[in-house]
């Protein structure tokens, strides 16, 4: 008879108390508890609705920027059609275009390479790149490597770590 | 003298002193097998052999027994000479065909007026043996050489003292004595100077040597060993002196500066003396350590605490931890060498029993019986010898009830140690895969317990040993010293609040 990790599904004796692979409390049940980090999300740019396209807009003319919701930062993605987005850490040979550590990117759970910002003919893209934690679209998980369309005002959670798309047509 | 001084002759056969004569033959035929010069090519095996003849031909008698007992102190199983608290895991094992664990957490103390009393304290019999090699140049030496001097103040008229440096060769700085020529010691520390390299065998050897000079049970026998290097070639005599230092009853504390040392050496070097291996990257840390274990060794009530025991077929001793003091795991050997008991605190113990078997048993299963030896430096006699067991009854479906939760909080602060201990026997095992695995749990535990420096070097060394497969030194050390530092317990409050 053997006690199944709630966590990591290893086997363990009869009498366990601690998971043996990953250290998860196998008594309690609550060994492994996802600890919030409380965030400002009062910050975010409040969005109107917007306008129904008028007309067939000018190629090239639209712009994202990305607002980094904890610090107020605004980072514009320009000249490029493709921007990755991730943390730099030591010894890593691929590096992201937009690098997120300076801003705690580690224990907000962005993985190195991240997410993909594409930009398409006035339209805006992310694509997850099969990150550890998985990228969110206003609190909706999106699948890994496939295109999703970005909207002004859309929250983009990479982990935990918030980013709000802000797009000028 | 030439056996170990907790030696009688119950003890060599690992029995108590009420052991039945049942006993005595099969302990007897079991250690003969196990020594018998023909069996056993280790050069002091015909000697223990011989010992053990010897003890065997008067416990198997019982006229020559009773008058041998006549010869033993009075209260050699000291009753009331110190308490021991045995906590298990589970009120009852399961009745299985299957393996399952057993957890106890043992902590043995002085007995409270003692503790509480302004006793005698035992005298010190203390040589530190100091790293002189080149790369000791500079701050580390110099922190040495500062704190070193200050404790010579310190010492009480009683206290013996030797200093011994080392690099190529071994100087006795201060030979082991009494007399406080403040002046002249000061001095003889102030020429100090490091050059060459680093063979720890003779130092050892030297500062052993100052210390087997005045062995005494009545004394607190110590050896601290200071180093920044690793030594080449003469680590198996080294933990020869070891094991024959633990046998006269001297502990080996030691203390590897930097990153250059060989972890699993020193490791093994203190641990088999019962005593603990600490590393310390700053001269502060340095400084810390030395007073640290000066204050330590003049405050115990027991030393050199040790379990001979037999477990049945069914039970093995899995792992064992000394939680406190010296935190530190504790090597599996026939004699678990737990440490030293503290004056007013207690020497805690995590035992993890795997029990293969409990199909056909019915009742109390007695899982590990054995006697629990140390010796009592302030005492008049001081060798105390008693009997320990550990023993569960077998249930066919035992009541449910949570582990107490002590044992619970030392084992959560025990497991993110445990991780990578375990991570570290995959590596060695070739088992990458087993290894990362436990390397990102142990940095996800480490970051929600808020320890975000040590989870990023845990991380670096995800990375590292996907391409290297291995650990870099310097993260090995931090995160196996980092993670042992989280165990320290507040377990004695708890105990004594």
């Amino acid at each position: 008879m053997t006690i199944q990790c709630p966590n990591c599904s290893s086997a363990e004796p009869e009498g366990a108390i601690f998971c043996s692979d990953c250290g998860a409390n196998l008594v309690s049940g609550s060994g492994l508890s996802t600890a919030a980090i409380p965030a400002p999300d009062a910050q975010l740019y409040p969005v109107e609705p917007a306008p129904p396209p008028a007309e067939p807009l000018q190629v090239g003319s639209a712009q994202i920027n990305l607002h980094i919701v904890r610090t107020g930062q605004i980072i514009p993605l320009e000249g490029r059609s493709e921007f990755t987005i991730g943390r730099i850490s030591e010894g890593q040979s691929i590096l992201p275009d937009i690098d997120l550590s300076p801003y705690d990117a580690y224990t907000q759970g962005v993985s190195r390479l991240h997410a993909t910002f594409k930009i398409n003919n006035n339209e805006f893209f992310i694509e997850d790149l099969g990150s550890s934690n998985g990228t969110r679209i206003n609190n909706t998980k999106i699948p890994p490597l496939h295109d999703q369309v970005l909207h002004h005002g859309d929250v983009i959670s990479l982990g935990r770590f918030k980013i709000q798309a802000l797009i000028r047509q | 003298m030439v056996t170990g001084y907790l030696d009688n002759f119950y003890a060599r056969l690992g029995l108590p002193q009420s052991a039945t004569q049942d006993e005595i033959r099969s302990a007897y035929h079991a250690a003969a097998r196990r020594f018998h010069p023909d069996l056993n090519s280790d050069s002091r095996a015909s000697e223990i052999f011989l010992q053990i003849q010897e003890a065997y031909e008067t416990l198997s008698n019982l006229a020559k027994r009773s008058a041998y007992n006549k010869l033993l102190p009075e209260d050699i199983s000291a009753p009331g000479k110190f308490l021991v608290n045995t906590i298990y895991s589970r009120d009852a094992l399961t009745q299985l065909d299957s393996p399952q664990l057993l957890y106890v957490l043992l902590t043995i103390m002085a007995p409270p007026d003692l503790a509480a009393a302004p006793e005698k304290r035992q005298p010190l019999n203390l040589s530190i043996v100091i790293d002189t090699s080149t790369s000791m140049n500079g701050a580390r030496l110099n922190t040495v050489k500062e704190t070193v001097t200050r404790l010579l103040q310190m010492l009480q008229p009683d206290d013996i003292l030797s200093i011994v440096t080392f690099n190529d060769r071994a100087e006795v700085i201060i030979p082991a004595t009494r007399s406080r020529k403040l002046n002249l010691q000061e001095a003889r520390i102030s020429i100090i100077s490091a050059a060459g390299g680093t063979e720890i065998f003779k130092g050892l050897q030297a500062g052993y040597a100052e210390v087997k000079q005045h062995l005494h049970p009545n004394f607190s026998n110590h050896l601290i060993l200071i180093t920044d290097g690793r030594t080449y070639g003469d680590e198996k005599l080294c933990l020869d002196l070891a094991r024959e230092a633990s046998q006269e009853g001297v502990t080996i504390h030691s203390l590897g500066i930097g990153y250059e040392w060989n972890d699993e050496f020193l490791e093994s070097l203190s641990s088999i003396t019962g005593g603990s291996l600490t590393y310390a990257q700053t001269p502060a840390a340095i400084k810390q350590f030395i007073e640290e274990k000066f204050g330590q060794i003049q405050q115990i009530y027991g030393s050199n605490a040790q379990m001979r025991f037999r477990t049945n077929e069914a039970t093995e001793l899995r792992y064992a931890f000394r939680l406190f003091p010296n935190t530190s795991a504790i090597p599996i050997e026939e004699n678990l060498l737990i440490g030293d008991i503290p004056l007013r605190q207690s020497l805690s113990v995590i035992l993890e029993l795997m029990v293969n078997k409990t199909t056909g048993i019915a009742g109390d299963l007695v899982l590990l019986d054995g006697s629990l030896d140390f010796a009592i430096p302030s005492a008049a006699i001081p060798n105390i010898n008693s009997r320990i067991t550990f023993s569960r009854p077998v249930h066919q479906q035992p009541p449910i009830n949570p582990p107490p939760k002590i044992l619970v909080d030392a084992l959560s602060r025990l497991s993110l140690y445990r991780l990578q201990e375990l991570a570290q026997v995959d590596l060695r095992t070739g088992n990458l895969e087993r290894a990362a695995f436990r390397l990102k749990s142990l940095a996800t535990q480490l970051l929600t317990s808020g320890e975000k420096d040590l989870a990023k070097t845990v991380m670096l060394e995800l990375d590292h040993i996907g391409n290297s497969k291995g650990m870099n030194q310097d993260a090995q050390k931090k995160i196996k010293f980092g993670t042992r530092a989280l165990v320290n317990p507040e377990l004695d409050k708890e105990l004594h609040p």
